[in-house]
């Protein structure tokens, strides 16, 4: 009986140290973030939108979209695509496999009469049924295609794109029409070397406890995973984002094999491969965000989604992309498991009177308490880096939310990320998109 | 049955690691109060300057008008000196002439142009960004420019890039010539960003430049520099003489080639240059392809009239389209050309032509 306390004890010891060294590094990551936003903030104050819009000499951009449906919400996205502010841009968007319905629904919405389109695709994709333009004046080219999967939607457009640079938009990002402008200034500047640009700003805080929880959540992404993978030059597309990649870059890869986000893995693995001079940039602006989670459900689908497409790409990449990457799925898989596994051992231990109660309790405070440090820090670091973004209540409120935030909504968080990464294993479709709430 | 000594460990474990979050927590809350204070203060300034931005702009407004009274403006210069210099830099893309010419004069006399000299030495990039930009606006008025000409030639050897852009522009405003060609080979060593925003100031002096300078460039031989030389002048789409057009347009860096068939649409093309145009409508590369159809249209090349029908019929649907928009632009014979494809049995054909002929026939 002494053995097995003693091994307990040692267990939980261990899994304490460990959450402190997971703390230890979450903050180190949000530090980093702030400190790049605000040498972003300095590096570039001035606005060149209107000149950028004008000259010739900007390249082109293809943007690239494969509607999910036909409904009326896709299609106002696709409209909104259509109206982006930039000189030289085309919409390509690809059918992928839809119905007859669904078909004669888009050639009459956007007035497509088919084209005779012919050319080598340098990527294999399903079988191309058809190609269509608009008899309106919309820089715009529809693809319909055999069913294929995303990856082979979005490798047709490639194909059909025209640009020398590929535009995309994650499903739930809520771009304004100008991003396009924002995210070409870190390719102009540095053409030879900038291979991708990732661009979105944190989430607005939505409605009750759920969405100042929520607006944490993206915080702490916006800091970490956008802003101090950009300063490790690590950026790799997050939920509501909006992208742009050199489309040279995407055909040496071979084209896309999942989703973007597994993409840019590819461009990172193969850069440092080669041991190329490369760089992914991050543009902090606000040219895109996920809409504002206002419900418990939103909360869950959101971690879902984000979960189920990081798992699957890490576990594809394995740590070939870098250590970064290996550090954030060790935080989104081995640290939930560690710490639900602590929490549980430690009641059983303090229930069967194995665990002494001060280290059944310092179990909960490595969890719980920084995690409450962690993201009051985000809430701060974030004012500090850009400064203004919230009226002060607003800032206190979130501030605050951070107390109830890691005193049961974490523990519960830690098992939906679990889930989502042994369901991942399981199954190839993730959660899809959260539906915007067109109120909000 | 916990192990001997474990609860000890335990409890000055949990009040080390306690006292270090509380500490953490009670650090963060007084960080939090001090962003909501910066924050107050932010917003009080916000709206205090909203208050006066009104005033100072209609006493701006009567003074640009050919007032004289700057009572009103030399009130606010001690309390609101940024928003004083702000208001007056409102003014920049709309007023000209004499009218800027006061504006300048009004900086200069309340000393907000030796203050951004100044600043534009500061060791603060951000405050350098400003000073400079300020500076290009009163670099215009010639008193100013005494005062502002050396700081500005010395920000173009800055370590941030919108400051030296700042500068290259307010030097470009001076118009001297020595000044112009050091922008433009300014201009030609930095990135593609640089040469965008340089190439909409440097358009003034497209002809001086294209005659001297740009030559150089292009004739430097080295593709950077000559693809640098390309883009600054396709980005001003200004009918320039290029002798070495030619060669530019049988050069084999395909981006060479590329920039100078964009170029050949709207610069003179000598007989040489149009044979290698016409050339080019048989090019393995359709790209090439494109960009000749589109010149040849451009240049209304009535010889290349036989050549755009052949593209027409051979080519694919874009750049069949491209063809017939090239035909439609030469009448009378391009229009001739036209209406017999647009009667013709190939129906993808006669719809580009139809179109073409249409949309031509509307414009004339």
């Amino acid at each position: 009986m002494d053995d097995l306390a003693l091994g307990l004890n040692v267990v939980l010891a261990a899994i304490v140290t460990a959450l402190f060294g997971f703390a230890a590094a979450g903050f180190h990551a949000l530090v980093t973030g702030c400190l790049e936003l605000r040498r972003e903030r300095r590096a570039n104050s001035q606005e060149f939108g209107g000149i950028l819009l004008k000259s010739p000499i900007v390249p082109g951009v293809s943007v690239l979209y494969s509607p999910p449906a036909a409904d009326l919400k896709t299609r106002a996205t696709v409209r909104r695509l259509l109206d982006l502010h930039f000189a030289q841009s085309e919409l390509v968007l690809v059918l992928d496999g839809p119905s007859q319905v669904d078909l004669n629904r888009w050639v009459e919405d956007l007035r497509l009469v088919p084209l005779d389109r012919s050319g080598n695709d340098p990527l294999a994709t399903q079988k191309v049924r058809g190609c269509y333009v608009s008899r309106d004046p919309l820089r715009l080219l529809v693809v319909d295609k055999e069913r294929g999967g995303q990856a082979d939607a979005l490798n047709a457009a490639v194909n059909a794109a025209r640009y020398p640079v590929l535009a995309l938009v994650d499903a739930e990002a809520d771009f304004i029409p100008g991003f396009l402008l924002s995210l070409i200034r870190p390719m102009l500047q540095d053409w030879e070397r900038t291979m991708g640009v990732c661009g979105v700003a944190p989430s607005p805080a939505g409605r009750g406890l759920a969405g100042q929880i929520g607006a944490l959540e993206t915080l702490r992404m916006y800091l970490a995973r956008c802003a101090a993978f950009g300063a490790w030059n690590r950026v790799a597309p997050v939920p509501g984002c909006c992208m742009l990649v050199k489309r040279a870059a995407v055909l040496a890869n071979g084209g896309f094999s999942g989703e973007p986000l597994e993409l840019f893995l590819d461009l990172h693995t193969a850069a440092r491969a080669q041991s190329s001079p490369y760089r992914i940039a991050f543009v902090p602006t606000g040219v895109s965000c996920r809409p504002a989670a206002n419900s418990w459900e939103e909360v869950r689908r959101d971690v879902l989604r984000d979960q189920h497409m990081l798992t699957t790409a890490l576990h594809r990449h394995g740590p070939g992309a870098g250590r970064e990457f290996l550090g954030l799925f060790c935080f989104r898989v081995l640290r939930p498991l560690l710490e639900t596994g602590g929490l549980l051992l430690a009641a059983v231990g303090l229930g069967a009177g194995l665990v002494p109660p001060a280290l059944a309790a310092l179990v909960l405070l490595a969890g719980a308490g920084s995690g409450m440090v962690t993201s009051m820090a985000a809430v701060v670091l974030h004012e500090i880096a850009q400064p203004g973004g919230m009226p002060p209540l607003s800032l206190a409120t979130l501030f605050f939310a951070a107390v109830p935030e890691n005193l049961g909504y974490r523990q519960l968080r830690n098992l939906w990320l679990l889930s989502a990464f042994f369901k991942t294993e399981s199954r190839t479709n993730g959660p899809g998109p959260r539906a915007r709430d067109e109120s909000s | 049955m916990t192990p001997n000594g474990a609860p000890l460990f335990g409890w000055a474990a949990f009040t080390t690691a306690a006292v270090f979050i509380g500490a953490c927590i009670l650090f963060l809350t007084f960080a939090l109060a001090v962003a909501v204070n910066r924050a107050r203060k932010r917003l009080a300034q916000a709206e205090a300057s909203a208050e006066v931005r009104p005033l100072l702009h209609c006493a701006l407004v009567e003074l640009v008008a050919g007032g004289s009274d700057e009572t009103v403006l030399r009130s606010y210069l001690g309390t609101h000196p940024t928003d004083l210099a702000d208001s007056i830099l409102l003014f920049q893309g709309t007023v000209g002439g004499s009218a800027r010419d006061r504006l300048c004069k009004l900086a200069l006399d309340f000393g907000l142009v030796a203050h951004w000299c100044e600043d534009a030495r500061s060791h603060e990039v951000m405050r350098r960004r400003m000073a400079v930009s300020r500076l290009t606006f009163a670099g215009v008025y010639e008193p100013s420019r005494r005062l502002a000409g050396e700081v500005l030639l010395g920000a173009l050897r800055d370590t941030d890039e919108e400051v030296r852009l700042s500068a290259c522009r307010g030097l470009l405003q001076t118009g001297g010539e020595p000044q112009v060609e050091r922008v433009f080979d300014f201009a030609l060593g930095q990135g593609l960003l640089a040469r965008i925003l340089l190439s909409e100031d440097l358009r003034r002096f497209a002809q001086s430049l294209g005659a001297g300078p740009a030559h150089q460039a292009l004739k430097s031989g080295d593709p950077r520099v000559v693809r640098a030389a390309l883009e600054l002048l396709v980005a001003w789409e200004r009918a320039i003489p290029l002798d070495e057009l030619r060669e530019l347009l049988e050069s084999r860096d395909p981006e060479i080639r590329a920039l100078a068939f964009r170029l050949a649409a709207f610069v003179t093309v000598n007989f040489e240059s149009r044979l290698a145009l016409i050339r080019a409508l048989q090019d393995a590369d359709i790209r090439v392809r494109e960009l000749a159809i589109i010149a040849i249209g451009r240049q209304k090349m009535t010889e290349a009239i036989a050549e755009l029908a052949l593209c027409l019929r051979r080519e694919g649907v874009e750049l069949a389209r491209y063809a017939a928009e090239a035909l439609a632009a030469m009448p009378p014979l391009g229009w001739r050309a036209l209406e017999e494809f647009a009667a013709g049995t190939n129906p993808v054909i006669a719809v580009a032509a139809r179109e073409a002929l249409a949309r031509a026939r509307k414009g004339a």
